[in-house]
């Protein structure tokens, strides 16, 4: 399948869960932030503390915010915690539009309305809110703009949504993904912008036809977001099915033997993390299973620690880790250890505390090692991390670039404490762009995977080690409980183990990341070698 | 309806001003009461405390139904205000309503029957000359400031209140405008039948209307009477209120002056 082709398919069920996301967040948005408006409007004690915690909301960068529901909600992912955020993210607007409308009410006509006879409800209903209406209805338009806007964040919390374009095209280079998912959302937001001020008119001019006009039109927008996913008979509900999955008692009886012996077809939800080789390998493993009857689900672009929680909670089945990665993050060890002996003791700890099963381990690594361009290097003399720590100390100024979440884990401190990098400056920057910003000289030194295929492609130098400082990280299978009680499911990924090399998952990311194949043709190719 | 107000008094800021003072006043059935002063006597709340808007901080406001005195304290205000007529200053009409439904509205919150509320509607838009077919379906923002308070009188008197409140009714309008409404204002409260307190800061205007007329001055009437007793010095000691009074009077009497020698004159040169 071609790429665009590739990514039309995928329109309906990403509009769908992008629709249901928004719309849901904006009525319970609406639903919520009217009353507590009304009692901010007419209790001025109530006014601070009301507009108060929701423009502390608002004040959360958007990306934190859905991240931080997942573990308020004991690592639940999906639609649940991004319907919570997008919620309270919707509200401030739509709140103090209401205080506003409802305040900036000619007091001479509430005086009339009591004056006549009106209770303060009535007041309220026949008065005030009709006269605050346009005002409340510009709050609301505003929400809606920002919500469908944010809602494309919601996929690394495990929500469907057109942001699943935006990240699978900035981690494979795929720019007509990214193309795709931002023209969609813009189309929806500017939408509903423009139908809700059609609304606004009609509430100013008291025109019922305007009004209908803008109605039906949002309707014909929401429903023409939804329908062709579920006349196409992909439910987008599986979100929700996953869910009950999570629910069940069964997730903390991990070493139990296979009591189940085949579980009806319920999907198999594979989690991923935001990065092509984890998009390759889900795509890998969702075909292997389903080339062995089972019905998969994927789950793509996860937080790491995300992905982990929702393998214990049994939101999702199965994901690829590395062994270094759980070292640090799940057990929170911060010493070296030899790759075996680190991979047993974290496969055991995984069991005995978290009930997550490690299947085996891939057989390649993907572990962070320093990289320079080639040129560079040479020109400093640097072919070791001690090189690059006694270049750095000279006085040479030096900048490491990294993906965020490499300067807050543990070996990163050990490194530097090892070889001296103190005298390094660092930069938190997306992955994606680390390899490019190293090659064209923008940066002097990257955190890499050492699979990436950039690294051979632009010819960078992965420095030396000598130490043995930088930890293991070998890939491995994790399963969830449910999933490894089951033996046909065990059974269809056993082929996978210690099966892929270093140099073929690097061939398979070069082909996404640089020679423009799609994550599937990729995935394709290291199947045929892997499996035949 | 007739009204007794008792020793009303009515203070907004603990430690702030009387806005009302201990103010007593009985009005008739059936008759025309002016509360007239400068702004800030207080004759306004006065006005709300008859109705509830305001709460008196302490005195009592009874009407008299069929000779049984009942305190508004003991009545649902919200019962009072509906069955209590008002007309506010610049009409006070809903904006986003059309003028039918400003007129409705009291009926419709008392549960009339909407067939019901249109027959009614339409006959108080003829009561104040207003053609319903051509003005139940406007908004008030498409019609004149006469026609406004036309429909404010209308929305007022809709639910056939026996008691008319009326807050500077004629305040904004011009000149012949006001004139007319004034008439016919008079031509109403004949025809109806209502007690009506009204208030104003204009002397002509309560010369003109009211049967008797309440000189308000620091939240205190002191002057109370006919118009003819009030225009009379002789029953009034001569004190600063007197001098007050005077002052109010003073240009309606000038006004009145002039007007004579004209006709007089005119009367000479003929």
């Amino acid at each position: 399948m071609s790429n665009f082709a590739e990514r039309w398919a995928e329109l309906p069920d990403l509009l769908a869960g992008h629709m249901r996301l928004s719309a849901s967040a904006l009525c319970i948005g609406i639903a919520l932030s009217l009353p507590f408006g009304v009692l901010a409007a007419r209790r001025p004690k109530w006014r601070g503390p009301v507009l108060g915690v929701t423009g502390l909301v608002q004040t959360i960068p958007s990306l934190a915010l859905l991240a931080l529901m997942v573990p308020l909600l004991g690592g639940r992912i999906g639609f649940v915690p991004a319907l919570i955020a997008l919620t309270l993210y919707s509200m401030l607007p739509i709140l103090h539009n209401t205080v506003i409308g409802i305040q900036e009410v000619d007091p001479s006509l509430t005086e009339a309305a009591r004056g006549i006879g009106m209770t303060p409800r009535q007041s309220l209903l026949r008065v005030e809110l009709p006269l605050a209406a346009p005002v409340i209805l510009a709050g609301i338009r505003t929400a809606s703009v920002w919500v469908i806007g944010t809602a494309t964040l919601a996929t690394p919390v495990g929500a469907q949504s057109l942001g699943n374009y935006i990240f699978l095209g900035l981690q494979t280079r795929n720019q007509l993904a990214v193309v795709f998912g931002c023209v969609a959302a813009s189309l929806l937001a500017i939408a509903f912008d423009r139908l809700i001020h059609v609304l606004e008119r009609a509430a100013k001019q008291r025109s019922r036809g305007l009004f209908t006009v803008g109605v039906l039109g949002l309707v014909l927008v929401i429903s023409g977001s939804l329908w062709p996913a579920m006349s196409s008979g992909r439910s987008p509900t599986i979100a929700s099915a996953t869910l009950v999955a999570g629910d069940s008692t069964d997730a903390t009886a991990g070493g139990q033997p296979s009591t189940v012996p085949d579980e009806p077809a319920r999907p198999i939800t594979i989690g991923s993390k935001g990065f092509t080789e984890q998009y390759v390998l889900a795509d890998l493993i969702g075909k292997q299973l389903a080339a062995h009857g089972f019905e998969v689900d994927n789950r793509p672009n996860l937080g790491s620690t995300i992905m982990f929680d929702a393998l214990r909670e049994g939101t999702i089945d199965v994901c690829v880790d590395y062994s270094g990665t759980l070292w640090a993050t799940i057990l929170g060890r911060d010493e070296p250890a030899p790759r075996l002996a680190m991979r047993i003791e974290v496969a055991s700890v995984l069991l005995k505390q978290h009930g997550v099963v490690m299947l085996g381990a891939l057989g390649f690594e993907n572990a962070y090692a320093l990289a320079m361009a080639r040129g560079r290097a040479e020109a400093l003399g640097i072919q070791s991390l001690a090189d690059l720590a006694r270049v750095a100390n000279l006085g040479q100024s030096l900048e490491i670039g990294g993906d965020p979440e490499f300067f807050g884990r543990p070996e990163w401190t050990r490194v530097r404490a090892a070889y001296g990098l103190e005298a390094l400056s660092t930069r938190g920057m997306d992955s994606t762009f680390l390899y490019g910003a190293a090659r064209d000289g923008q940066i002097d030194v990257i955190t890499a995977y050492t699979t990436d295929g950039r690294i051979t492609a632009f010819d960078l130098q992965l420095l030396e080690d000598p130490d043995e400082v930088l930890p293991p990280y070998d890939a491995v299978i994790l399963l969830s409980a449910r999933a490894a009680r089951n033996p046909k499911l065990v059974r269809a990924l056993k082929p996978l183990l210690f099966a892929i090399s270093n140099d073929e998952m690097r061939a398979a990311n070069r082909a996404v990341d640089l020679d423009g194949s799609t994550v599937s043709t990729a995935a394709d190719a290291l199947r045929a070698l892997v499996v035949d | 309806m007739g009204l007794h107000l008792e020793n009303l008094t009515k203070r907004f800021d603990a430690d702030g001003p009387l806005a009302v003072d201990d103010l007593s006043l009985e009005i008739e059935d059936g008759t025309v009461l002016v509360l007239v002063g400068e702004s800030g006597c207080g004759k306004t709340t006065t006005l709300k405390m008859i109705n509830r808007l305001v709460e008196p901080s302490s005195g009592v406001v009874r009407i008299n139904d069929n000779g049984a005195l009942v305190d508004t304290l003991s009545l649902d205000p919200v019962a009072l205000r509906r069955s209590i007529g008002y007309v506010f200053q610049e009409a006070g009409l809903f904006p986003h309503m059309t003028v039918a439904a400003n007129v409705g509205i009291t009926p419709s919150l008392l549960g009339w029957t909407p067939e019901r509320i249109a027959a009614r509607t339409d006959e108080l838009l003829e009561l104040v000359h207003l053609e319903p077919g051509l003005f139940a379906k406007r908004f008030p923002d498409e019609l004149s400031g006469g026609q406004r308070q036309r429909v404010g009188f209308a929305r007022a008197l809709a639910a056939g209140p026996a008691l008319l409140l009326l807050d500077e009714p004629f305040g904004a309008l011009d000149p012949v405008t006001r004139d007319h409404l004034q008439t016919e204002f008079q031509e109403l409260q004949r025809k109806l039948g209502f007690t009506a307190v009204l208030v104003t800061h204009d002397m002509a205007e309560a010369l003109l209307l009211g049967d008797r007329i309440a000189v308000m001055r620091g939240g205190k009437i002191i002057a109370e009477g006919t118009p003819r007793e009030l225009l009379q010095p002789s029953g009034l000691e001569p004190d600063e209120n007197r001098a007050y009074v005077e002052e109010l009077l003073a240009t309606p009497r000038r006004s009145a002056q002039r007007l004579e020698h004209l006709v007089e004159d005119g009367a000479d040169s003929k």
